[in-house]
């Protein structure tokens, strides 16, 4: 008899085990879907999964976020899930989730050299056939707006904003205490006010380098390309450029130049670049360069009496700035009839008046060819960077150009010149090794 | 008892664990050594390369250096954790007051979760405002101070302290208990014979406790050598790949690298690697034992 009660027993824990195991996979479904309190609403809507980075707290994320919800609102037959993840993780989520076939229908995307492979993969969709709606219809974009996100001729998503990533932020008292009453003009001249607020004891330049982009989204792409020219990505591209080429090893040696001055603070590869601001907004240094997305932290935080000045690096006689268009969002190439429809439509809502006019405001350099509102409450320091940017004339971005590998050791060559791990020759060695493998 | 006795229901009892365990575990290192034969960015379609990643491999500097890295935190969590958490349980086993304070602090690391420790050493480490400096500064040994995990000759061993200080509470619980399972016949026989402190500890309480100790240096070996969440949140591997452990260094060249193909080998090398030391440190201390 007792064998039989053993018996029930295995029974039931494996009928339980298994139960267990199938809820378990049901709720993982569920989760990853995000929000569904839309789904009882209405049966018969269309459902579209959208992904993008995360940024609370900052303004233009949460601009776009207050789009997309109004979005959602107006539109009860689609049904939108949206599913955020934060920033830093957010590219290692998309290409995880591409690699095993899982893709959303809608995701945010980066230009260039980040949407090729999404491109050659074939997971993403052209939109060339509502990029009408932007160059003619509403008349908000031109042609070559879309440039940024198109491989081989196909658009692959909307413009907002374009990002130049080098912009230096200085404290104009503490340039005044040095004796500068205005921010050099001459890269001698920077070079002396570096000296100048050493010898008054102050460190001249936060960075935070932690994660390795910022010497080179930051500092290389708009200092090589004072020394290279326009083109030099694409000669090393098609094998007519080498990183070897000397005046590449020469912007290398301004990064050497600044370590060796000791221009920066010494815990310059152990903080990120959000703390570099905190440095710089606590007074701590002379100096912050950043991209342009780091305004809105510093305008945030800073104290009301502190005098900012926004200039760029006064190096060669060239005033070129890196700059790429921002993110924009792709589609899903899986996606066709009604959920394609669906899609072209939010797409189509997102990208208008509303949103680049609630960019502007909060200091994002726009595309678009709208106006900053008249009842905008602009800060004057976002003029003056809009005004700076005006002045400037694109370069390439290296991280939006390069492949991920030679990307991945530029960035770590450039650690090591901060660390006197490589010398400038030694690093551009290593960086074109990496290249030329990548072109076999 | 003839519950167990029967192989059919072991067999039943055992399958759902293990086909999880299989489906999660095991069939994805054959799927590694598959990978690592090709070359692949994870969207577009695989290519067979042969044994190119391998190649590559064995001639890369940066992954021989998280090679050495790995060794480095093997060696520090053995000759680190074991020994010291082995005088703490020794120490606190005995009656001392406020023991069961020093229990909860000493096992209070491996509570914390590794981001909220890598954080917060890294702020102590910090050069500038961290407070390893700053006491150093207090007590007149400004001199010492360093930039802990920005400087390549430091940043290992300052990681390596971390790690030690984050899993000795757990080796020092193990210990504990394994001291408390000690006969207290043996040890008041020790007593009437006139053993000191010293021989009764060499001579009764070591040697009862010596498989749990084999057991946790096993443990401690292969928790090292996947070490991965606390390195990336304090150095992500770097400066400059001084901090870079193998599976950081999979991590990079797998994910923000996108060579799934390359980092594939890694994880095969890795896992070469952890049997063949898993093996031979078995065997050794096997033979000990006898």
């Amino acid at each position: 008899m007792k064998k039989w009660l053993h018996y029930l027993f295995v029974g039931t824990a494996v009928i339980l085990i298994s139960f267990l195991v199938a809820c378990s996979g049901d709720s993982g479904e569920e989760t990853s879907s995000g929000n569904d309190d839309g789904a009882e609403a209405n049966d018969d809507a269309v459902t579209l999964e959208f992904w993008r980075a995360e940024d609370i707290g900052r303004a233009d994320f949460e601009v776009f976020m207050d789009v997309v919800e109004k979005f959602n609102e107006e539109h009860p037959d689609i049904e939108l899930q949206v599913n955020t993840t934060p920033h830093a993780d957010y590219r290692t989520r998309l290409n995880t989730q591409a690699a095993g076939g899982q893709l959303p229908d809608i995701f945010q995307v980066w230009p260039g050299a980040e949407l090729q492979p999404l491109v050659d993969g074939g997971v993403v969709q052209p939109i060339n056939d509502i990029t009408s709606y932007w160059t003619e219809e509403t008349g908000l974009l031109d042609e070559e707006d879309f440039e940024d996100f198109s491989i081989n001729g196909d658009a692959y998503a909307v413009p907002a904003n374009t990002n130049p990533t080098h912009m230096i932020f200085y404290d104009e008292d503490m340039l005044a205490d040095a004796g500068f009453d205005s921010f050099p003009e001459t890269y001698d001249e920077f070079l002396q006010l570096v000296d100048e607020l050493k010898a008054n004891d102050i460190t001249p330049i936060a960075l935070g380098n932690s994660d390795a982009w910022v010497l080179q989204s930051v500092y290389i792409s708009t200092i090589a390309d004072r020394f290279t020219g326009n083109d030099f990505l694409e000669g090393v591209a098609n094998g007519e450029r080498a990183f070897t080429d000397d005046d590449f090893v020469q912007s290398l040696g301004v990064i050497e130049e600044l370590v060796n001055k000791e221009a920066f603070n010494a815990d310059l590869n152990t903080i990120d670049s959000s703390q570099m601001i905190d440095y710089f907004v606590q007074g701590r240094t002379a100096m912050v360069i950043d991209g342009n997305w780091g305004l809105s932290a510093i305008l945030e935080n800073m104290p009301e009496d502190k005098n900012i000045g926004i200039a760029t690096m006064p190096l060669n006689d060239k005033n070129t700035v890196s700059s790429v268009a921002g993110t924009g969002h792709a589609i899903n190439s899986d996606l066709e009839g009604e959920e394609l429809e669906a899609a072209h439509t939010f797409l189509k809502y997102v990208y208008n008046e509303e949103l680049w006019e609630g960019l502007i405001s909060v200091g994002r350099p726009i595309i678009a060819n709208v106006d900053i509102p008249d009842d905008a409450d602009i800060h004057p320091l976002t003029e003056e960077m809009l005004e700076v940017i005006a002045d400037t004339k694109p370069a390439p971005v290296y991280d939006a150009t390069l492949t991920p590998a030679v990307n991945d050791q530029l960035e770590n060559e450039l650690q090591s010149i901060t660390v006197g791990g490589s010398t400038p020759e030694e690093a551009a060695e290593n960086i074109q090794r990496v290249a030329e493998s990548e072109m076999e | 008892m003839h519950l167990l006795k029967n192989r059919w229901i072991i067999t039943v009892g055992i399958l759902p664990a293990l086909f999880i365990y299989l489906l999660f575990s095991i069939v994805p290192i054959f799927i590694s050594f598959y990978y690592s034969f090709m070359s692949w960015n994870g969207f577009s379609e695989m290519q067979f390369v042969g044994l190119a990643n391998f190649k590559e491999l064995f001639q890369d500097s940066v992954f021989w250096l998280s090679v050495r890295n790995n060794i480095l935190v093997v060696l520090a969590s053995v000759f680190g954790q074991i020994p010291i958490a082995l005088a703490l349980a020794l120490l606190l086993n005995r009656k001392i007051k406020g023991a069961k304070f020093f229990r909860t602090v000493g096992f209070m690391p491996v509570v914390i979760s590794t981001v909220v420790i890598s954080i917060t050493w890294r702020m102590i480490y910090n050069s500038e405002y961290g407070m390893l400096n700053n006491f150093l500064e207090a007590i007149g040994l400004g001199a010492l101070a360093q930039n802990w995990l920005g400087d390549p000759t430091w940043a290992m061993i300052a990681v390596c302290i971390t790690i030690i200080w984050q899993f000795v509470g757990l080796y020092f619980i193990i210990f504990l208990s394994a001291l408390q399972t000690v006969p207290n016949e043996i040890l008041e026989a020790a007593d009437l014979d006139g053993a000191s402190e010293w021989q009764k500890t060499r001579f009764v309480v070591l040697p009862s406790i010596w498989n749990i100790i084999l057991v946790s240096i096993v443990l401690c070996i292969s928790g090292s050598l996947k070490t991965f969440d606390l390195i990336f949140v304090m150095t992500s591997g770097g400066p400059a790949n001084a901090t870079e452990v193998m599976a950081t260094y999979m991590y990079n060249k797998t994910f923000e690298g996108l060579r799934y193909g390359y980092g594939s080998a890694i994880s095969v090398l890795i896992f070469i690697f952890s049997m063949v030391l898993i093996l031979i440190t078995t065997k050794l201390l096997r033979r000990k034992e006898v």
